[in-house]
């Protein structure tokens, strides 16, 4: 039992604020972070996560706005975590996936949250992950996880997401692009947006290529869509596409693989969070002494394998 | 540090938001999350985005001169999600003789052109430190 009963009770039975406000708490990954998660997670893996990825400018938020109108014709109940990087910089950030989603502001069966990388590689937030726990526990039958426009190795979201789209437009390579490894290879859905600009059927092509080549054995065969997102062609065929994915996972061993999978990403992480917290409490409360092994390791009297060893040790963790 | 989000919005039907992303620009230049919602934002639009997205205070950016009615319409939409204690910016085109009318309806500064962006940081961190 935690202080924060009252507002997770309150998110419960759908309070917008207090849902923002638990998502800031875990955003932020105050103390209360884990707590929050520890009462919640029971409740969730009830909601299809969907992973929306794809290149910068591919069209992914305008696409996830058509898909969430479509699902809120169906009465579903829907999430968006859209994420969008951190200045390098400054640590700063503007977020301005929302802009092509407003349409649904004000509508209860909606709740969308902008989120910056913080530096966290891999097309994510490090919060995306209890993010999603904490949307799917409060009742959302549909969780849509925009990733920022991705190069070729940004491919975490395939741990959180049941069904991932990869967004592409014409024009942006040729079938080698398409053979390499990477969030191509992740993909359950395979779109090519902007499907009204030229060439659009020369993409659509070495995609389809790349599928009938691909080898392994996962039980689906990812189609390749065409759509206008802007104008809201070729979603419903997007949408039957997600269905499907998901009714396959259910019905096959699959699910069971990818919750696995999933689980213990989660725990990994959860260790990695603690750990992390461990070193820098240890840090900040010897501070001196770290400082000198530091001096030491600049001036090559010592080297920082030795170093790290020795303060490791003292968490009791070793990593000979 | 916490990190400081804010929303910026632009209500209304002005169709200009240069000025809005300047401020955004400069806000995430000093280390600030700034979610920006676009034009012709509705104040129940801008207040469920706030409480959604749980910044810390809200920016409203005014050319149309219709800031006397749009931004007590905000405040109060923030109040009904019992989100009040969002501190509330507004910036544009504001004739001084408005100002205190705005302060009266909740409103914490008013930045008029030429406003310094960091002047406007400045004044966003001292209102939410203490949060």
């Amino acid at each position: 039992m935690s202080h924060y009963n009252p507002l997770i009770e309150r998110a419960l039975e759908g309070n917008m604020l207090a849902l923002g406000r638990l998502a800031r708490i875990i955003d932020d990954g105050e103390d209360g972070a884990g707590e929050i998660i520890r009462s919640i997670y029971r409740r969730a893996g009830r909601a299809h996560v969907v992973g929306i990825t794809g290149p910068p400018g591919a069209g992914k938020s305008t696409l996830v706005n058509g898909l969430v109108r479509r699902c809120r014709k169906e009465g579903r109940k829907v999430a968006v975590l859209a994420v969008d990087p951190t200045s390098p910089y400054s640590g700063g950030a503007v977020l301005g996936d929302r802009i092509r989603m407003q349409e649904h502001a004000t509508d209860p069966g909606v709740f969308i949250r902008s989120l910056a990388t913080r530096g966290h590689m891999g097309g994510l937030s490090r919060s995306a992950m209890p993010l999603t726990i904490l949307l799917d526990a409060v009742g959302h039958d549909l969780i849509f996880l925009e990733t920022v426009g991705v190069g070729q190795e940004e491919v975490e979201v395939k741990d959180l997401a049941h069904t991932k789209v990869f967004v592409t437009v014409p024009g942006l390579g040729d079938g080698i692009q398409a053979m390499k490894a990477g969030v191509l290879e992740i993909a359950d859905i395979l779109l090519v947006n902007k499907a009204d600009l030229p060439r659009a059927d020369l993409t659509v092509r070495d995609l389809e290529t790349m599928v009938k080549m691909a080898e392994g054995d996962r039980g689906w065969t990812p189609p390749v869509l065409t759509s206008v997102a802007s104008e809201d062609v070729g979603l419903a065929e997007v949408m039957s596409s997600l269905t499907d994915h998901y009714r396959f996972l259910l019905d096959s061993d699959f699910l069971h693989a990818w919750s696995l999978s999933t689980a213990e990403a989660a725990v990994r992480e959860a260790m990695r969070g603690a750990a992390e917290a461990g070193i820098m409490d240890l840090l900040e409360r010897e501070r001196a002494a770290f400082a000198e092994d530091v001096g030491k390791v600049s001036l090559r009297e010592e080297d920082p394998i030795t170093v790290a060893r020795r303060w490791l040790a003292k968490l009791g963790l070793r990593d000979d | 540090m916490k990190k400081v989000r804010v929303l910026i919005a632009k209500p209304g039907l002005d169709g200009h938001d240069r000025g809005a992303k300047v401020v955004a620009r400069a806000l995430r230049d000093r280390g600030f999350e700034v979610i920006y919602t676009g034009l012709h934002q509705t104040p129940e639009q801008i207040a469920t985005s706030a409480v959604q997205e749980g910044v810390d205070a809200v920016g409203l950016s005014i050319l149309s001169g219709s800031h006397g009615t749009l931004v007590p319409r905000v405040i109060e939409q923030l109040r009904a999600l019992g989100a009040g204690d969002i501190p509330v910016f507004v910036g544009g085109i504001i004739p001084a003789d408005d100002i205190p009318q705005l302060r009266e309806a909740g409103v914490l500064e008013v930045f008029t052109p030429g406003t310094p962006t960091s002047q406007i940081a400045d004044t966003i961190l001292e209102a939410v430190g203490g949060k």
